[in-house]
């Protein structure tokens, strides 16, 4: 039986592979769009414009006609409109193919504590998924594990390239990190009060312990490494050593984060741990405690929008308000989907944001320069700058509306081909030949 | 002690049971642009909505005395959505998943007025819901269309008048739960068309005995000499199996591949039943043609895919794809989530594949209607027909839309501007405040109740 | 009662047919009679022979035969309460997870379905919620086995020592029935259940008048065999026999008056607690109705509210808004519980009494906490005795201090629900138990 399921799934992912093979080779090289409302983002709203795109990279965004140098393939851009590629602050995309086939889920390494497991290395760069998210104007997004409290690393990846490592925009993005719960689980969870605080407490503690181990760890490496002489070395350490990069500040701890009394014990949790960026991420009572997370400064990866309330006696539109509140109150907002599959909803998910209470402008930002800021990406993508990677989106309209239409997309410089299996098979079927 | 995790300790909330005690309303809807879902879009019109029914549609509408009016100038109305497809409102136990066929049991039984979910639906101006057993097992159990008159009884929220209904399920789900779970057949997708061939055999089979044994009956009933004859039992499950045959109940069939959709028209056919509904139908696109000649409508998702391999090869042109061969298409939720922004579901129909607006419009609204027979009554803004509609700030197509006002016959149930935050009718008074159990994250609704006998871990967001 | 107590008690009742010979009758006088209507008669005397008051009230000789305790005026005499739906003495239920083959097509035990099940066999009167009954006055129940949608047919008991004989004083009285389904076998829901209780009432009917035609001419027809399970279920069916269903929620209560009308079967409705929301339907169909006391627990912020308010030294914190009116819904749905009962005598019904669901340890503090929220004593007093007297058919036979009536009655100290009230006999069919 064995035997033949393994079978089963061999065939399966060589008919995948063939299936996912989209043959239309990208453009590259230098580009020119002209006469185009340019959405900035940094520099706000140009009416009519030009963007030169040269191997990669965006070298001019001007009001005006262009003048063009020789060698520039032009796309004529009038009555259109151009955006920086969308980024999804929060998805399992590339690492997981097929939720209900589990030998295609890459996202959960076994271990309570795995801070070196780098979900860089599992993105399937050939992933079905990828091409249908692109093609809907999401270039780029955090790729993240799942498992246990303390997951592995994220990895922040443009959606169009051959390899991981063409892919990546930053390999390792931050540390993801789930904070435990002091509530119930579920409506199935029967520990009383009491066990739940018992269960919380033990688990923040061996979050404690471990911490202070992995910092112990840097502080001794960093002492032998600043001066060896005389000492020995001590042994390496994997998992620690794998969370050097959060002590001396370089690398930003991502914690998901939902209920309001979980969001205010992660809150004091990091006030004890200085000198470390936070990051708060999916947050569904965030703006409960708005001001709380605005007072320490931490920013917040919100979603997604497109859930339901998480307490039957709240307003139904506190998910879509969410966004919105923690903006007011001073937060840097970004938006994830948690999505997969359909992280092409974020444009959605952003503009439910945007329509209640985040406004159109702000939402921009919770898909471009915020996120790309949070994660240390902000002189690469995030927008429509000189000298940044050429990710972008030609639209007609205004890309949160699910009527307009994503028109042509760059990503690294590269002009994809508008094409995913979804559109190989709508060309295939729209004209079927019925008497076949 | 008083049980904490018994569902259902509750409190009913006066209050909004009185204000809608009167169950038709009357109310004049003034200078809107009205989506009819029956032709063009009416600029500056008025709607006047008499005892719950529509009874005129025009310009310069006065109201009667005594009747409300509504100032919806640069506001959108549109007919109630429908959602073909949703297990809200339902109490312990939408999969009653032990057998693979469980045609005898009924949501009508276990209809739950207190769901606030209704009430998040309505807010996104859904007005009528059809609720279904789940997906698994083959002949699952029997669906109830209600309406969604948050604040009723149970009784109450029924739509008079709707047909009955079934839910079938094919693939994946019955081959799971009873084949890889139990070892009993179906394991297979050809197991699964022998289960609804043997069963439609055996009762006919039993309807011949039991009509005999009637007959019998009927005769000795009238002078009731000596002893009665030996009673046929009556048979719940094949009674309704032989009202599917006689066509008095509309099968809903959970299916996604090509070959299954092909398989149970073919059996259909050969046992002459007819207008039915293939549900999720992500393969729709591959058969469309088929679909159409054999009068088979297509109830799907606008772009779920990819959950489990039966859907890897879907696609968010799907619904494109049956509309433009003529399939009889409706876009719809299987979600508590997704019920709340039909309307951008079905706008996204008009990104994949071109579909126009008003078929998209459509797609929620009238064609999910005659997919559960009631498009006489509702499912389009026309005169005459039960006053179910929703006052949008801007066109419902539009992201910013906002719904701001749902009426379901007449009577607003929904109200934006003047609802209080807290919309429970039901109250367990040992709720906390802040250990209030989380709805959580979606789980896999079709499923639900299934995975815990099968060791199947379901993590995330899973659909069906 | 302490375990000496019981121990006496025992000793006593297990001799009790020999004491009745030596002697003849037995009396109490100088005492003040609690009447079932919450009256009470002072200086009142009662007298009782073979099980039976002989004579009651102010105006009574005491016979030169009976033996006599003088009250000293100040004793007070209740009448037994009843139990009119209990599960005391029944063993737990057994717990049976092993898989079976089919689970659509489940042996009748495995779903619960046990109709044929009698307590008689299986009870055991030496269980603690025995003692705990006795202890706040009860000296009758009728009492059914833990299962789940049939688990079994009602015997009414006399709560004496520890013989099921001996305590026996109707069998079979009713069957038990709760929408309870497993979840891992035929019926799992409650729609399955719902059905399936239709499903055995068309089976039993047939095979009923099968055996009928069997028994009367054997050479005509065959013969169907016999089925304990659906055996059971004919007086049921044929209304000589009421069937007790547990049900709290309204919802719940309409399904099974549906089932009721459809099938047709004398119901009578328990536990209840949810009736202020359907004391009128009850009233329409005219089904009995026997409540639970179990009532919810008070919510913690109002005793500390309480506390807060007595303490002059400290200014009360506000409430947040939203806490504020989550709390006022809380305590208003409180409110209806714990009014429950009192809803139901406004309604105009006689509620009687059921100990289902009630941990006996908070008897005391339930009856308190009604009495606070306005139940009155008579009321109270009513459903404990003649109104579950009633509903078990033997509203003649117990429930009342009258002459002819099971001499049942509980001995106290003070007014039974006065703090520091102490039972000092309890007299059960006429016999004596000195408590002390």
């Amino acid at each position: 039986m064995k035997k033949l399921n393994l079978f089963l799934v061999l065939c399966f992912w060589a008919v995948t592979s063939l299936q996912a093979q989209i043959t239309e080779k990208p453009e590259y090289g230098k580009f020119a769009i002209t006469n185009a409302k340019i959405y900035t983002v940094t520099n706000g709203i140009i009416e009519q414009g030009f963007i030169l795109i040269d191997n990669g990279v965006i070298t001019e965004v001007t009001a005006g006609v262009a003048k063009l140098p020789a060698g520039y393939k032009v796309i004529n851009a009038q009555g259109k409109s151009v955006y920086p590629g969308f980024i999804d602050s929060g998805t399992l995309l590339g690492l997981r193919e097929i939720e209900a086939v589990p030998v295609t889920n890459d996202q959960a390494e076994i271990g309570e504590f795995t801070p070196n497991m780098r979900a860089f290395t599992a993105i399937n760069p050939a992933s079905v998924n990828i091409p249908v998210t692109r093609v809907n104007g999401v270039t780029t997004v955090i790729a993240h594990p799942v498992n246990g409290t303390i997951a592995g690393k994220s990895t922040l990846i443009n959606l169009f390239g051959y390899s991981p490592d063409s892919m990546a925009v930053v390999a390792d993005a931050a540390l993801q990190m789930e904070w435990p719960s002091s509530g119930k689980r579920g409506f199935w969870d029967q520990r009383d009060e009491k066990k739940i605080k018992e269960d919380f407490e033990k688990t923040l503690k061996n979050i404690n312990d471990y911490w202070e181990k992995a910092r112990f760890y840097n502080d001794m490496m960093s002492a032998y490494e600043a001066n060896p002489k005389g000492k020995s070395k001590p042994d390496k350490n994997v998992e620690w050593d794998a969370m050097r990069p959060v002590f001396n500040g370089s690398l930003p701890v991502v914690i998901d984060v939902n209920r309001e009394n979980d969001i205010l014990e992660a809150l004091k949790w990091i006030k004890e741990h200085k000198g470390i960026k936070f990051v708060l991420s999916s947050a569904s009572e965030g703006w409960r405690v708005a001001d709380k997370i605005a007072e320490a400064g931490v920013p917040c990866l919100v979603g997604p929008t497109l859930r339901t309330i998480s307490r039957s006696y709240d307003n139904y539109q506190a998910p879509y308000q969410n966004a919105g509140k923690l903006h007011k109150a001073g937060v840097m907002v970004a938006i994830r989907t948690g999505e997969t599959e359909n992280t092409r909803n974020l444009n959605y998910n952003a503009g439910y944001a945007a329509a209640y209470g985040l406004g159109t402008e702000e939402a921009l930002k919770a898909v471009t320069i915020n996120p790309a800021k949070i994660f240390g990406a902000d002189s690469k993508i995030g927008s429509l700058e000189k000298g940044k990677m050429a990710n972008l989106m030609i639209t007609n309209g205004d890309p949160f509306e699910p009527l307009t239409n994503i028109e042509t997309v760059f990503i690294n410089g590269y002009k994809i081909p508008m094409i995913s299996r979804q559109t190989q098979l709508f060309e295939e079927y729209k004209d079927r030949d019925s008497t076949n | 002690m008083f049980k904490k995790i018994v569902l259902g300790l509750f409190v009913s909330c006066m209050m909004l049971s009185v204000a809608h005690a009167q169950q038709k309303g009357s109310v004049l809807i003034k200078n809107a642009t009205v989506i009819t879902a029956a032709g063009e879009d009416l600029q500056n019109t008025d709607v006047l909505i008499k005892d719950g029914i529509i009874s005129e549609i025009g310009k310069d509408l006065k109201a009667p005395k005594g009747v409300e009016t509504i100032d919806a100038t640069g506001k959108y109305v549109m007919p109630g959505i429908i959602d073909a497809h949703s297990h809200l409102a339902v109490t312990r136990g939408i999969n009653e998943w032990t057998n693979p066929v469980s045609a005898e049991v009924s949501m009508e039984d276990v209809i739950n007025p207190n769901d606030e979910g209704m009430y998040a639906a309505l807010a996104g101006g859904v007005t009528t819901i059809h609720v279904m057993h789940g997906s698994a097992n083959v002949i699952g159990g029997q669906g109830e269309t209600i309406k969604l008159r948050y604040g009723m009884n149970q009784d109450d929220l029924k739509f008079q008048g709707a047909p009955r209904t079934i839910k079938f399920a094919l693939g994946e789900n019955p081959t799971r739960v009873h084949g890889q779970g139990f070892g009993v057949q179906p394991r297979t997708r050809m197991g699964v068309e022998q289960i609804v061939r043997t069963t439609f055999d055996a009762a006919k089979d039993y309807k011949v005995k039991r009509e005999a044994y009637l007959d019998e009956y009927a005769k000795w009933a009238k002078r009731k000499k000596g002893l009665e004859p030996d009673p046929v039992a009556r048979n719940y499950r094949y009674d309704v199996i032989n009202d599917i045959l006689a066509g008095k109940v509309l099968v809903h069939c959970h299916s996604y591949r090509a070959d299954e959709i092909l398989m149970l028209m073919r059996v259909f056919n050969d046992y002459g039943v007819k207008n039915y509904t293939f549900q999720h139908v992500l393969e729709g696109f591959k058969v469309a043609p088929e679909m159409a000649k054999n009068g088979a409508h297509g109830s799907t998702f606008s772009d779920w895919w990819a959950y489990k391999f039966e859907v890897y090869y879907a696609s968010a042109y799907n619904a494109a794809i049956m509309n433009k061969y003529g399939v009889v298409t409706s876009i719809n939720s299987d979600s508590e989530e997704l019920i709340r922004h039909l309307n951008h579901e079905a706008a996204k129909v008009v990104k994949y594949g071109g579909t126009s607006i008003g078929d998209a419009i459509k797609m929620i609204t009238i064609n999910p209607a005659k997919q559960l027979g009631i498009d006489k009554q509702v499912g389009s803004i026309e005169k005459g027909k039960q006053a179910d509609l929703a006052i949008w700030s801007a066109h419902p197509f539009s992201i910013y839309a906002i719904c701001e006002q749902t009426f379901v016959d007449g009577v607003s149930y929904f109200n934006r501007a003047t609802d209080p935050d807290d919309m429970r009718l039901v109250i367990n008074p040992e709720e906390d405040y802040k250990l209030h159990e989380t709805a959580g994250r979606e789980v896999d609704a079709c499923m639900s109740g299934v995975f815990e006998f099968l060791g199947t871990a379901t993590d995330s967001h899973s659909h069906n | 009662m302490s375990k000496l107590g019981v121990g006496v008690a025992a000793v006593l009742l297990s001799v009790s047919s020999v004491q009745a010979q030596e002697i003849p009758a037995y009396a109490f006088k100088n005492v003040t009679i609690h009447t079932h209507d919450g009256k009470t008669v002072e200086k009142a005397s009662i007298v009782w022979r073979n099980g039976s008051i002989e004579a009651v009230g102010t105006n009574v000789t005491v016979p030169f035969d009976a033996k006599t305790v003088d009250g000293g005026d100040s004793l007070h005499i209740y009448p037994g309460f009843i139990d009119g739906y209990s599960e005391i003495a029944s063993p737990d239920m057994k717990r049976d997870n092993s898989r079976v083959e089919r689970p659509g097509e489940p042996p009748y035990d495995k779903a619960g379905i046990e109709p044929q099940r009698s307590p008689f066999a299986e009870v055991d009167f030496k269980k603690k919620d025995v003692s705990d009954a006795k202890k706040a006055g009860f000296t009758m129940a009728a009492i059914g086995l833990k299962g789940m949608m049939l688990p079994g047919k009602m015997d009414v008991y006399y709560l004496a020592g520890d013989d099921a004989q001996a305590n026996l004083l109707e069998s079979d009285i009713a069957q038990k029935g709760a929408f309870k389904n497993s979840r891992s076998v035929y019926p799992s829901t409650l729609m399955g259940t719902i059905v399936k209780f239709r499903q055995l009432w068309a089976d039993a009917s047939a095979l009923q008048v099968k055996q009928k035609n069997y028994q009367a001419e054997p050479s005509k027809f065959s013969d169907p065999g016999r089925d304990e399970v659906l055996e059971a279920l004919y007086p049921v069916i044929n209304k000589e026999q009421p069937l007790f269903f547990e049900v709290d929620e309204k919802e719940d209560v309409e399904r099974v008056i549906k089932l009721k009308n459809e099938l047709g079967f004398n119901l009578v409705i328990v536990s209840a607690k949810q009736a202020f929301r359907y004391a009128d339907l009850l009233k329409k169909e005219k089904v009995p109705v026997l409540v639970s006391l179990d009532l919810p627990k008070e919510p913690e912020w109002k005793a500390e509210k309480e506390k807060a308010k007595k303490d002059t030294t400290k200014v009360e914190k506000p409430v947040p808004a939203d806490v504020q009116a989550f709390r006022d819904k809380q305590w208003a749905a409180y409110a209806d519980y714990v009014k429950n009962l009192k809803s139901l005598y406004d309604a105009g019904l006689n509620p009687g009494f059921t100990s289902y669901g009630l941990k006996w340890k908070d008897f005391a503090k339930t009856i308190e906490t009604l009495k606070e929220m306005g139940l009155s004593e008579s009321d109270l007093l009513k459903s404990l005795t003649v109104n579950t007297a009633a509903v078990l058919g033997l509203n003649d036979k117990v429930g009342k201090l009258e002459k002819g009536f099971s001499a049942s009655f509980t001995v106290t100290s003070k007014p039974m629900f006065e703090k520091k009230s102490k039972q000092v006999y309890q007299v059960v069919k006429g016999e004596l138990n000195d408590v002390n």
